[in-house]
């Protein structure tokens, strides 16, 4: 899981952070921004999963940063990380509640985008099995596009970066059955959607 | 969905299955019915292949930085917009307009603004309102008590001056500027009569109108007929009490000579005195409007004004009257308790105390005594200052205390009810502010306390 690599970046740093945690709440705007080096990409992920959007997963991570700045003095302990995870998913809804637009072309501009091609990590694999990954990635972001905000960003949490039910329903202010819900319907209408195109699935995976 | 053979196999138990969530029982459930229904183990299956294929979604890497700089903290947070192609305005990039030191104490400010607007908007606004709420309700209890005992203070000298402004408009024009230095002298009579005041507070705590208190001020049970006398016969020694041109009736007197809970009501005017009995004075029932303590007053001052004024009179009849006035004034002294007693059951038998004063005509018929061979005759035609001049001023004094007593009756029920709700109201103050205090600190930390789990 390509979560684990940053749980296994940060695990020799747990006891220094609470360190730099305590600085940050102090007003140390430095040792804040140590926090932000560490968890932007994180932040960026998950609300680029969410919105389905550069700029706006963009703009969105600054103003959660910056929110979580501002109310770092209200964080009593625990994990900083779902924490800040949390803010960032009430802006991404919060964002999503203003706009009342669903993100359904959102595969367009990645698509588009030459600066980012996140899936192509094996540049020599064979042009055929690349397209077909390709293909399949593709797929896969656009049954993500497909579902509701909610069920996407515990998707996203879940199997994504690979969070616990608990961990996920501290980010999103859940209880555990309701993240347990959404976090079926979301894989089982991914499951539905990835159907649509078997010749794209293992073989294991066709019915 | 559900399979005919284990219904109670859903997708979202299958999931759970997955990530590990389920329990020793439901595992093996679930492995059983794998092993027996092939629909339950391709759903799995499925499931599964989707969730690794989830999984093999990268977590994107952020497009650029975003740490935090000071200028940043400094701006207002602005919304991004989400559809592609629209030009968003950069707020952070209007401070240009203005000069850096004005931006920076511009940015400042709203920097500041934005935290405060932040501090209050996080947490519970319904712990928040209960404590603003608490905090409101207590400061009003704290503040109104001495707003409260400031307008009482003041009642009872407003009520006297007002009282004797009432009565002296009633009279003719030229009374006018007489009643003016009657009441700036009643003033300083009162400002130098402490007990005085003192027994027009006490009385004068509960009503809000200055004729109620005038009222309660002039009921004073202990105030008996000899005070009344020894009050005004020391006034009548002061000739500042006189006022130059002034004749018998338009005496003022000084609240410090009269007896406690008495003030000088009425002063009446030269045209009063010049007037015969064929052109009464304004009846007693004008002055009754003010109440019938008015009228005590303006009998229990009679006594003063049956020394003679600065000026001497002019007519026989002035003379006559004069002189009985003089008359009764000396002679208040020297009644004897059982003559004020036994004129007080006289009075006591008219219907009330403006029944005897006078009449609907203003004119009182009033009983003559003679004493030391001077005939005493009432002077009914007159006001109800003059009205009393003539009188035996025992009956006079008697009148007031007889008077008196009528409204008592009822001025003190009112006096007591308001005096026991003010102690009512003064025993449960302090606990009304303690127990809104320790709401303020509740619902403070009860709001502090949703702000630190947002």
């Amino acid at each position: 899981m390509t979560t684990s690599k940053y749980e296994s970046k940060y695990e020799e740093e747990d006891a220094s952070e609470e360190t730099i945690i305590v600085q940050a709440v102090a007003g140390d705007l430095a040792a804040f921004n140590q926090l932000v080096l560490r968890y932007q990409n994180l932040a960026y992920s998950v609300a680029y999963r969410t919105l389905q959007e550069n700029a706006a997963a963009a703009d969105v991570v600054q103003e959660s940063f910056i929110k979580a700045y501002r109310a770092i003095a209200t964080f009593q302990g625990g994990s900083f990380k779902s924490w800040l995870i949390r803010i960032v998913a009430n802006t991404c809804y919060d964002l999503l509640r203003s706009q009342q637009r669903k993100i359904t072309d959102s595969l367009d501009d990645l698509i588009d985008n030459d600066e980012y091609a996140p899936y192509l990590e094996d540049t020599t694999a064979n042009p055929q099995l690349h397209v077909e990954q390709m293909e399949l990635s593709q797929l896969l972001e656009s049954s993500l596009a497909a579902l509701p905000p909610d069920q996407r960003l515990v998707l996203t949490l879940c199997d994504v970066h690979g969070y616990s039910y608990e961990e996920i329903a501290q980010m999103t202010d859940a209880p555990i059955g309701t993240v347990k819900s959404r976090l079926n319907r979301a894989r089982t209408r991914v499951r539905d959607y990835l159907l649509q195109r078997p010749e794209l699935l293992p073989p294991a995976f066709r019915p | 969905m559900t399979t005919s053979s284990y219904p109670e196999i859903t997708d979202e138990l299958l999931s759970a299955y997955i990530d590990g969530a389920v329990s020793d029982a439901e595992r093996d459930l679930i492995e059983k019915a794998v092993r027996e229904d092939a629909t339950v183990a391709w759903r799995l299956d499925s499931l599964r292949h989707t969730v690794n294929l989830l999984r093999t979604l990268p977590v994107l890497q952020a497009p650029r930085s975003f740490v935090l700089t000071a200028e940043q903290l400094a701006q207002p947070v602005h919304t991004p917009a989400l559809v592609p192609g629209v030009v968003v305005a950069d707020q952070r990039a209007a401070p240009d307009a203005h000069p850096p030191r004005i931006a920076q104490q511009t940015t400042r400010r709203k920097s500041l603004l934005e935290r405060w607007r932040g501090f209050w908007q996080t947490g519970s606004p319904v712990w928040r309102n209960a404590m603003a709420a608490s905090m409101a309700t207590l400061l009003v209890l704290m503040i109104a008590p001495t707003f409260l005992s400031l307008g009482r203070h003041s009642e009872p000298t407003a009520a006297s001056v007002a009282l004797v402004r009432e009565n002296a408009t009633r009279q003719e024009a030229p009374i006018a500027s007489e009643a003016h230095d009657s009441v700036s002298l009643i003033e300083q009579g009162e400002s130098s009569a402490p007990k005085a005041t003192a027994s027009i507070e006490t009385a004068a705590m509960q009503p809000d109108s200055g004729e109620e208190s005038v009222m309660m001020a002039t009921v004073m049970p202990e105030t008996t007929a000899p005070e009344i006398a020894e009050a005004a016969v020391a006034t009548f020694a002061t000739e500042d009490a006189f006022p130059e041109g002034a004749t018998v009736g338009e005496a003022p007197v000084a609240a410090s000579n009269l007896a406690p809970g008495l003030s000088v009501a009425r002063i009446a005017s030269p045209m009063e005195r010049e007037g015969d009995p064929l052109n009464p004075m304004p009846p007693v029932e004008a002055s009754a409007e003010t109440g019938l303590g008015v009228t005590a007053i303006e009998e229990a001052s009679a006594p003063l004004m049956a020394v003679p004024a600065a000026a001497p009179p002019t007519t026989a009849s002035e003379e006559i009257i004069a002189g009985e006035e003089a008359v009764t004034a000396t002679s208040l002294l020297d009644l004897s308790s059982e003559e004020m007693a036994t004129t007080a059951a006289n009075v006591e038998e008219s219907p009330s105390g403006d029944a005897v004063l006078a009449d609907s005509d203003g004119i009182v018929p009033a009983p003559e005594r003679t004493q030391d061979g001077i005939t005493v005759q009432a002077v009914g035609a007159q006001a109800v200052g003059a009205q009393a001049i003539g009188q035996d001023t025992a009956t006079h004094a008697d009148d007031v205390q007889s008077t008196a007593m009528a409204p008592t009756a009822q001025t003190s029920s009112e006096v007591v009810t308001r005096a026991v709700a003010a102690v009512q109201v003064k025993q449960w103050l302090p606990w009304l502010q303690l127990v809104l205090a320790g709401a303020v600190v509740l619902f403070g930390l009860l709001w502090q306390r949703s702000r630190q789990r947002t």
